[in-house]
């Protein structure tokens, strides 16, 4: 299975991910991507202060970017 | 060779309570077969009737873990050298959980019959077993207590003092300190949460010099950590030892 990295970034800062996952597929690596938006940000909910900047951009092993997911695309709002 | 993988039961069960020369020699006496176990072998399946033999680990580590039907892993224990894996099923018919190697894994596999009349028959083995049996459902409420209550910055900081407390109270830990041998998906199972939130809550813990600035989680400032995980080893009862448990 091919390895996926997922790395958190915004425009200054990185949270970089140094051991990566084995999944099925791309398809696979966008579920655990948009899993890890929602997780990430349910923390932050909690604490009552929401950084949407961030984005989730998924690597393949040759460091390609492959799949970018920002955070406020994560989910959707109703007011 | 198979008196000194005895020898780390009876060592192990004379933590806890003091064994008399009668029980010591009973214990030698158990059939037993020595096995071995790569990383993420299953050494239990959930829904298999017991093995023939329950299995101590003599060295290496291993973890309990549960899966959702759709398909989420929860690591619900870490179990290392001196651990019983299996005493879970001395006395219950179904496996309710997976037991993996997490490193390879070196066990002995007493045979469960005569572990089971052993412990029937030496009131000293069975205290020190239910000593083991308490102590480990005192983590498992922890355990719940962690992922429940805790935010994922004290999960992580109390996962890694636990670990550092129980390899530390067994004698395990090298002078370089430990470096925590689960991988980031392990770390993630074992904490609820997914492996990128993880590594935000790794990156800030390295920042603030909680953890050594390198891939593998290693503890560098101990008190801090503590604190900010909420730790208290009581729960382990590590101070319950043979000579504090006369009575």
């Amino acid at each position: 299975m091919p390895r996926f990295y997922f790395h958190l970034r915004d425009h200054t800062d990185s949270v970089i991910d140094p051991e990566g996952q084995e999944l099925p597929d791309l398809q696979a690596a966008e579920r655990v991507a948009l899993e890890a938006a929602r997780d990430t940000l349910s923390q932050e909910m909690k604490g009552g202060f929401l950084d949407l900047r961030y984005r989730i951009e998924v690597e393949d092993e040759a460091g390609t970017v492959i799949y970018s997911l920002q955070l406020k695309d994560s989910f959707a709002v109703r007011e | 060779m198979f008196d000194s993988a005895l020898e780390l039961v009876v060592r192990k069960l004379e933590t806890r309570v003091g064994l008399s020369p009668d029980d010591r020699q009973a214990i030698f006496a158990l059939p037993h077969v020595l096995r071995t176990y790569s990383a993420t072998d299953y050494v239990i399946r959930d829904g298999e009737p017991p093995r023939q033999h329950c299995d101590f680990i003599l060295d290496g580590i291993a973890f309990r873990q549960k899966m959702t039907v759709d398909g989420s892993r929860q690591i619900v224990s870490i179990h290392f050298s001196g651990d019983f894996i299996d005493l879970q099923h001395l006395f219950l018919n179904t496996a309710d959980h997976n037991v993996e190697a997490l490193t390879s894994l070196k066990v002995i596999g007493i045979e469960r019959t005569a572990l089971q009349q052993l412990v029937l028959q030496f009131p000293a083995v069975a205290r020190a077993m239910w000593i083991e049996a308490l102590v480990d459902s005192s983590i498992y409420r922890e355990w719940v207590v962690n992922v429940a209550r805790r935010d994922a910055r004290a999960r992580i900081a109390h996962l890694v003092c636990e670990i550092w407390s129980r390899v530390k109270a067994a004698g395990f830990l090298n002078p370089q300190g430990l470096k925590l041998p689960l991988t980031q998906v392990q770390l993630a199972d074992a904490v609820g949460l997914t492996t990128v939130h993880v590594n935000r809550v790794l990156q800030s813990m390295r920042s603030e010099r909680l953890i050594k600035d390198q891939r593998h989680v290693e503890p560098l400032n101990m008190a801090a950590l503590a604190e900010a995980g909420g730790f208290d080893p009581r729960y382990l009862h590590l101070e319950q030892t043979s000579s504090a448990n006369a009575s």
